[in-house]
């Protein structure tokens, strides 16, 4: 499969300041999640994707073309930022059809293309006519994500387009890139919701101080995802009840409970026994306590992020 | 069985087309000088304007009035205005805003520099244009008749400061943020300088070049003075903008 982007010991620096430290990834075909502290290079690595910087050392390609002031790689890629800056005064159609023309649009055909935009983010009709800096932040993520739609790019990169939505919102959005993705265009994504992430990539990229640490990137490999979690909480009817069925059992080397929560959180003696055998439905049948939720505690990309949060 | 919803798929990928490009910086431009809050400061700008003509022309003689047009409206006024005008507008677009939404598309940074300048000024020269109507209508209403015929002749001198004071601000506003650091040294070296000179040497100074168009009494002194003139100011508007638009496309842009 070709490769999207490719990077080979690639660095940036700002002065004495650490950007990027001799990284080598190859991004392929599909939804790639990036993941890693603040600090830890994500808006540099997405500056040198747009062109917008350039390397200090090393080589970097998208589309097999250096993205460096090259309006050949931009008219294949959207960029959706982070920050909240939207124009001041301009309504989200008229903010679209200009930058939709700047892509190469005609003004019929980047109007079209606009309200198909608006309609595909579910930006009700009736918020077209406000100026986007009146709109809550969940809209301005709606919008954000719209003028990323509308000149058919094959990678659309992402900085946390989940801030500020709703759990709705954000599988609006999901789902969005998920059909995106299903019909060839390439998502690179941060966020800090690593739940989020866990559920909608296929492929993760872990940077931490600027580099591509291989650990980590191992610990988030497809082989080590397909692993039991080590910790579960459960969110159920009597804690303590359960924690002793479990313990009977000799699956737990330990508990903590928080009863006014109606909390227990296990930590496995051998995840395997507990999930591998198909059987944990019948497993808290059988413990006879009313189980409301079961949750992964520390999910791989959590531990992959934050080795410390598996400890 | 229900058949699954089909699935969104992107619109074509489009090919860059700076007809079109042009087009939209155009939109976006008009877009922020259509807003309210931009009536309201042009309207307040003019309304001061009008006051000060009203002053400047208290003793009610037509060509005191006709000389304060050209030193202080021609010559400082609207040179000043139109570089920090365009100067401003030129560091709002290395801005996030426009960076992560405008410069991330297929559109040349030159071209995008020549687009955004013909926009803006553009808009000033309109701008500018109410100014020179507000100027002239005190004028009329203190009684000097001979005004409206001196208007053309005031109009192609702020034609031409415009457009060159636009292209230095553009210049100045891709070196630095302190671009009004550049404006001073530049008016106070160049302008008030140099200009000052009495000999070949104060030819540098632009605002000197528009007061030489004019008589004591405002006329316009000959036609070929309005052609060495324009000449001059449009050779340095495309040095000016050359020089912007190779530093802007040179620039790298790591958030500001």
């Amino acid at each position: 499969m070709n490769a999207v982007v490719q990077a080979e010991n690639l660095s940036r620096f700002y002065g004495m300041i650490l950007g990027l430290n001799n990284v080598s990834f190859t991004l392929r075909p599909g939804i790639t999640g990036i993941v890693g502290p603040n600090g830890a290079g994500k808006t540099t690595l997405f500056r040198l994707l747009l062109g917008q910087i350039r390397p200090s050392s090393g080589r970097l390609t998208v589309f097999g073309e250096e993205p460096w002031n090259n309006p050949s790689v931009h008219a294949r890629l959207a960029y959706c930022p982070e920050s909240e800056t939207v124009p001041a005064s301009l309504r989200p159609l008229e903010w679209l059809v200009g930058l939709g023309m700047i892509s190469g649009l005609s003004a019929r055909e980047a109007e079209i293309r606009a309200r198909a935009a608006l309609t595909r983010v579910k930006l009700a009709p009736e918020h077209w006519s406000k100026r986007v800096t009146a709109y809550s932040k969940g809209m301005k993520q709606r919008v954000k994500l719209a003028q990323c739609l509308l000149h058919g790019p094959r990678l659309i990169i992402l900085d946390e387009p989940m801030n500020g939505l709703d759990p709705v919102g954000r599988e609006d959005i999901a789902q969005i890139l998920r059909e995106l993705s299903a019909t060839g265009t390439s998502v690179l994504i941060s966020s800090h919701i690593l739940h989020d992430l866990e559920a909608l990539c296929a492929d993760f990229l872990l940077l931490r101080w600027g580099r591509v640490p291989r650990s980590l990137n191992d610990a988030a490999s497809p082989a080590a995802r397909a692993r039991w979690p080590e910790a579960t909480t459960f969110r159920c009817e009597a804690p303590d009840r359960l924690a002793r069925f479990l313990f009977d059992r000799d699956l737990v080397r330990g508990c903590d409970i928080a009863p006014e929560d109606g909390i227990l959180h296990v930590r496995w003696r051998e995840p395997a026994r507990f999930y591998g055998a198909g059987n944990f439905h019948d497993l808290l049948l059988e413990s006879g306590v009313r189980v409301f939720e079961v949750q992964a505690t520390t999910s791989f990309l959590e531990k992959a992020a934050d080795p410390a949060a598996s400890s | 069985m229900n058949a699954p919803p089909p699935l969104f798929t992107l619109p074509a990928p489009v090919a860059p087309n700076l007809r079109h490009a042009f087009g939209g910086v155009w939109r976006l431009t008009l877009r922020r000088h259509l807003a309210p809050g931009r009536w309201v400061m042009l309207l307040a700008g003019l309304a001061a304007l009008g006051l000060l003509a009203f002053a400047a022309s208290h003793d009610r003689r037509a060509d005191h009035y006709a000389g304060w047009i050209v030193d202080f409206y021609v010559a400082f006024l609207v040179p000043a205005f139109a570089f920090i005008s365009a100067a401003g507008a030129m560091r709002d677009d290395l801005k996030t805003g426009t960076v992560d939404y405008v410069l991330t598309r297929p559109m040349p940074r030159p071209a995008y520099v020549v687009a955004r300048f013909v926009t803006h000024t553009v808009f000033q020269q309109l701008d500018f244009l109410l100014a020179l109507v507000t100027i002239v209508a005190v004028g009329s209403a203190r009684g000097f008749p001979g005004l409206v015929a001196l208007t053309p002749g005031f109009l192609v001198a702020q034609v031409l400061l415009i457009t060159a004071f636009a292209a230095l601000g553009f210049l100045a506003a891709v070196l630095t943020s302190r671009y009004l650091v550049i404006g001073i040294v530049y008016a106070g070296v160049i302008e008030a300088g140099l200009g000052q000179i009495p000999t070949q040497i104060s030819r540098l100074s632009l605002t000197r070049q528009a007061h030489n168009l004019f008589a004591s009494t405002g006329e316009i002194v000959s036609a070929t003075a309005v052609l060495g003139t324009g000449a001059v100011m449009l050779l340095f508007t495309a040095l000016a903008l050359t020089a912007a638009a190779t530093l802007f496309r040179r620039r790298e842009f790591g958030g500001e």
